[in-house]
C-alpha cells in the first residue's frame, strides 16, 4: 500500500515536471552576429522572390539560421510556426535588410513544422505585392 | 443456448438508444463546430474590414493634409499635422491589433500577409512621420494600398465563409432537431414494443402459472382424497377386523364402502348355495332397492365378477348389463370386487352410481384393499356365529337349546316386565318317547324328536320361541298372550303333533306320537325365570298323569294331583 503510494507520487511529480517544462516558453529567436552562427547553422539564400536553404529539416534545440541577400531589394527572415496547416503567430525575424549583406539569427525550435517567408510588401507593375506571394515561402521541418 | 427473451429486449432497447445517444452527441458537435467556425469567420470579416477603413483613415488623414499643404498639386513632400499623425499612429496600432487577432483566428497565408503588411505599414508609416519625402509618402501608399487590396480579397471570402458556417449551422440544428424527433419516436416506438412483448411474455407466463396452481390444487385434491380414502379404509378394516357380528360387519361395509368412493348404492352380497344372497345395502335416499335380490353365480355383472373372481368395472350403461336381482334402476358406472378369503369367493361387493365414469382405477383399487379385508372380516363373522350357533343350539333338533333359553328369557322377560306384557311358558314332553327308544333303537327316536321339533315350530307364530330343553322336553314361550290364548296355542301345538304322520302305523305297538303339555303365565305366576319353568314343568307332569296327550295350566290341577306332584 505504502509502496503504491509512493509509486503514485513519484507519477505525479514526473507528470507535474512534465507539464512545467512543456509550459515554460521558449525563448523567442534573436538576432546574433554572423560570426556567432554554429558551423552547423542553416544556410539561406533570399532573392527575388525565393528563399533557397540548404537543408530543410533539422534536429530539435539550438538551431542558426544565416541568411544572405542576394536580390537587389530588402528582404526579411521571419520563423513561422505550422500546426494543422494553419499558420501561427510569427515567433521571431530578422528585420529587412539591404541587399548583399548577411544576418545570423538563432532560435530554441521545438520538433514541428515551420514555415519562413519574407513579409514585405513591395510595388509590382503599380500593385502591392507580400513577398510571400510572390514565391517567398518555403517549409522546414525539426524532428525531435 | 438460449437467450433470455428479456436479456435480447433489454440489449436492443440498450443499442436503440445508443445509437440515439451517438446522433446527438455527433449532431451537436457539427453544431458546436459550426458555430464556433461561423462566429470566428465572422469576427474575422469584421476584422478585416475594420483594418482596410483604417488603413482608409491613415489614407484620407493623409489627404486631408496633403491638400492642405497643397502637396497633391506641387507633388512636394507633403506634411502632416500632429493631430493627423497621432490618429495615423493609433489607426496603424488597431490595425496591427486587429490584425494579430485576425492571424490568430484564421492563421491563413492572407492573414499572415496581412500581419507581415500591418508591420510593414507601421514602419512605413514611422519612416513617413521621420521624413516626409515623397520617397517616403509613395512607400506608405503602397504599404496601405497592399494591406486594401489584402483585407479586400479576403472579406468577401471570409463573409462567404460565415455565410456557408451559418448555413451548415442551420442544417446541423435541423438535422439535430429532426434527430431528436426521430429518436424520440423511435425510442417511444422501441419502448412500446418492449412493452408490449414483455407484456404478451408475461401475460403468457401468469397464464402458464395459473395453469400449474390449478393443476397442482387439483392434485393435491385428488391426494387428500386418497388420503382420507385410505384412512377410511383403515378405520373399515379395524372396525370389521374386530368384530365378529356379521350384521356389523356389513352395515359397516356397505357404509364406509359408499363413502369411500362417493357411489350411489352400494350392495354387498354373501355365496350362498351357489347364489349371492343379499347381505346388506346402503343407497341415497332417492334410490329404489326393493327389486335387490339374490343373482345367480355367473349372471349379470355380480355374478360375473364372482365366478371369474376378478373385479369388474363399468364406466356407462351399467343397468343393461345387471341381472334381474342387481338392477337399480338409472345405474350409469359401477365396480364390483368380489370378496375372496384363499381361493374362496366368499361374496362381493358392488359400488353404483348414476353418473358416468364416476369410478376410476383408484378407486377400484381401494376396493379391492377393502375387499380383501371385509371378505377375512365376513368369513370369521361367519365362523364365530356359526360356533355360536352350535353352542346354543341343539346339534339334533337344530332349535335353540337351554343355554339359548336362559339367555333368551333373562331378556324377553325382563322386557315384558317393564311393559307389563303378560307371556306363557309351555313346557312339552313326547309321550312314552322311551318305549320309542326301547322298541325300535336311538336311530328312530332320534328321528321322533327331530320331526316333533319340526312340527312345534311349524305350529307357532312368529314372535313364539320353542327351545329343546333337554331329553325328550321341549319348551315354548309365547309372547303377550292371556292365559286363555296361551291355551289355545297349546292346543295347537298339542293337535299339531297328534296329527301329524310321525312315525305311522308301523311304530305300533307304541301308537301315534302325543305330547304333553303344562303352561305357566308370566307374570300372574311370577317373575322368576326358574320358578315359573318349575311350574310349567309341573303342571306338564300333570298333564301326564291325567292321562297324556293334553294340556295343563299351572294352578289350575285337580287338587290331588297337585299335591302329588
Amino acid at each position: 500500500m505504502i509502496r503504491l503510494t509512493i509509486l503514485l507520487g513519484l507519477v505525479g511529480l514526473g507528470a507535474a515536471a512534465c507539464f512545467k517544462a512543456e509550459a515554460r516558453p521558449a525563448p523567442a529567436p534573436e538576432e546574433i552576429r554572423v560570426a556567432d552562427a554554429a558551423p552547423s547553422a542553416v544556410l539561406i539564400n533570399a532573392s527575388e522572390f525565393r528563399l533557397d536553404l540548404t537543408t530543410h529539416t533539422a534536429k530539435a534545440g539550438t538551431v542558426d539560421f544565416v541568411v544572405r541577400n542576394d536580390g537587389r531589394q530588402e528582404h526579411e527572415f521571419v520563423v513561422v510556426p505550422v500546426r494543422d496547416d494553419r499558420y501561427g503567430m510569427p515567433l521571431g525575424e530578422i528585420e529587412a535588410f539591404a541587399a548583399g549583406q548577411t544576418r545570423a539569427l538563432r532560435a530554441q525550435l521545438a520538433p514541428g513544422k515551420y514555415t519562413f517567408v519574407c513579409l514585405i510588401v513591395s510595388d509590382v507593375h503599380g500593385q502591392p505585392k507580400s513577398h510571400m506571394s510572390l514565391g517567398m515561402k518555403t517549409d522546414f521541418e525539426v524532428t525531435p | 443456448m438460449a437467450l433470455n427473451p428479456l436479456v435480447v429486449q433489454v440489449a436492443t432497447v440498450a443499442v436503440a438508444g445508443s445509437v440515439v445517444v451517438a446522433i446527438a452527441v455527433v449532431t451537436s458537435g457539427i453544431v458546436e463546430r459550426s458555430s464556433r467556425t461561423a462566429t470566428a469567420d465572422s469576427n474575422a470579416a469584421l476584422m478585416a474590414s475594420r483594418i482596410r477603413s483604417e488603413m482608409d483613415t491613415v489614407a484620407l488623414l493623409r489627404l486631408d493634409d496633403a491638400i492642405a499643404g497643397n502637396a497633391a498639386t506641387t507633388n512636394a513632400p507633403t506634411r502632416i499635422s500632429l493631430q493627423g499623425a497621432i490618429a495615423a499612429h493609433e489607426a496603424v496600432a488597431t490595425a496591427s491589433r486587429d490584425a494579430a487577432d485576425l492571424h490568430q483566428l484564421i492563421g491563413s497565408e492572407v492573414t499572415l500577409q496581412i500581419l507581415g503588411a500591418t508591420g510593414e505599414a507601421r514602419s512605413a508609416l514611422n519612416s513617413y512621420l521621420a521624413s516626409q519625402t515623397l520617397q517616403t509618402f509613395a512607400d506608405l501608399q503602397t504599404r496601405l494600398q497592399a494591406l486594401r487590396n489584402l483585407t479586400a480579397s479576403e472579406i468577401p471570402q471570409l463573409t462567404m465563409s460565415a455565410r456557408n458556417n451559418q448555413t451548415t449551422l442551420r442544417s446541423a440544428a435541423n438535422l439535430s432537431r429532426i434527430t431528436i424527433i426521430i429518436a424520440a419516436t423511435a425510442s417511444t416506438a422501441v419502448v412500446a414494443m418492449a412493452t408490449l412483448v414483455i407484456g404478451r411474455r408475461l401475460r403468457r407466463a401468469l397464464r402458464t402459472a395459473e395453469d400449474e396452481k390449478a393443476r397442482l390444487i387439483e392434485t393435491t385434491k385428488a391426494m387428500q382424497r386418497r388420503n382420507d380414502q385410505f384412512a377410511a379404509l383403515y378405520q373399515v378394516g379395524s372396525e370389521v377386523s374386530e368384530s365378529l357380528s356379521m350384521r356389523y360387519v356389513i352395515q359397516t361395509t356397505v357404509r364406509e364402502a359408499r363413502k369411500l368412493v362417493g357411489a350411489d348404492v352400494v350392495a354387498v352380497r354373501r355365496v350362498v348355495n351357489g347364489a349371492l344372497q343379499i347381505a346388506g345395502s346402503e343407497q341415497d335416499a332417492d334410490t329404489d332397492v326393493a327389486k335387490l335380490g339374490t343373482v345367480p353365480l355367473g349372471q349379470g355383472l355380480v355374478g360375473r365378477a364372482a365366478k371369474r373372481g376378478k373385479t369388474i368395472r363399468v364406466d356407462s350403461d351399467a343397468e343393461v348389463q345387471m341381472a334381474d336381482g342387481e338392477r337399480v334402476a338409472g345405474m350409469q358406472s359401477g365396480i364390483v370386487v368380489p370378496l375372496i378369503v384363499g381361493a374362496r369367493v366368499v361374496g362381493t361387493l358392488g359400488c353404483w352410481s348414476r353418473v358416468t365414469g364416476c369410478f376410476d382405477s383408484d378407486d377400484e383399487r381401494i376396493l379391492e384393499m377393502m375387499a380383501t379385508q371385509v371378505a377375512t372380516a365376513i368369513v370369521s363373522a361367519d365362523t364365530h356365529e356359526q360356533s355360536e350357533r352350535d353352542a346354543h343350539n341343539d346339534a339334533l333338533t337344530s332349535l335353540p337349546n337351554r343355554r339359548q333359553l336362559n339367555e333368551d328369557l333373562r331378556g324377553v322377560l325382563l322386557e315384558a316386565s317393564h311393559q307389563d306384557t303378560p307371556h306363557a311358558i309351555a313346557m312339552v314332553d313326547i309321550d312314552h318317547f322311551k318305549r320309542f327308544n326301547d322298541e325300535y333303537g336311538h336311530r328312530v327316536g332320534d328321528i321322533t324328536l327331530q320331526k316333533v321339533a319340526d312340527v312345534l315350530k311349524s305350529s307357532l307364530r312368529d314372535e313364539d320361541r320353542v327351545y329343546r330343553f333337554g331329553g325328550e322336553e321341549f319348551l315354548i314361550v309365547y309372547a303377550g298372550v292371556t292365559a286363555e290364548n296361551a291355551l289355545k296355542l297349546a292346543e295347537r301345538a298339542r293337535s299339531a303333533v297328534e296329527r301329524a304322520p310321525l312315525t305311522g302305523e308301523t311304530l305300533q305297538p307304541v301308537g301315534p306320537v302325543t305330547i304333553s303339555i303344562g303352561v305357566a303365565l308370566f307374570p300372574d305366576h311370577g317373575r322368576d325365570i326358574e320358578a315359573l319353568i318349575d311350574l310349567a314343568d309341573r303342571a306338564m307332569y300333570v298333564s301326564k298323569e291325567m292321562g297324556r296327550n293334553r294340556i295343563t295350566l299351572s294352578g289350575h290341577e285337580p287338587e290331588r294331583l297337585a299335591a302329588a306332584a
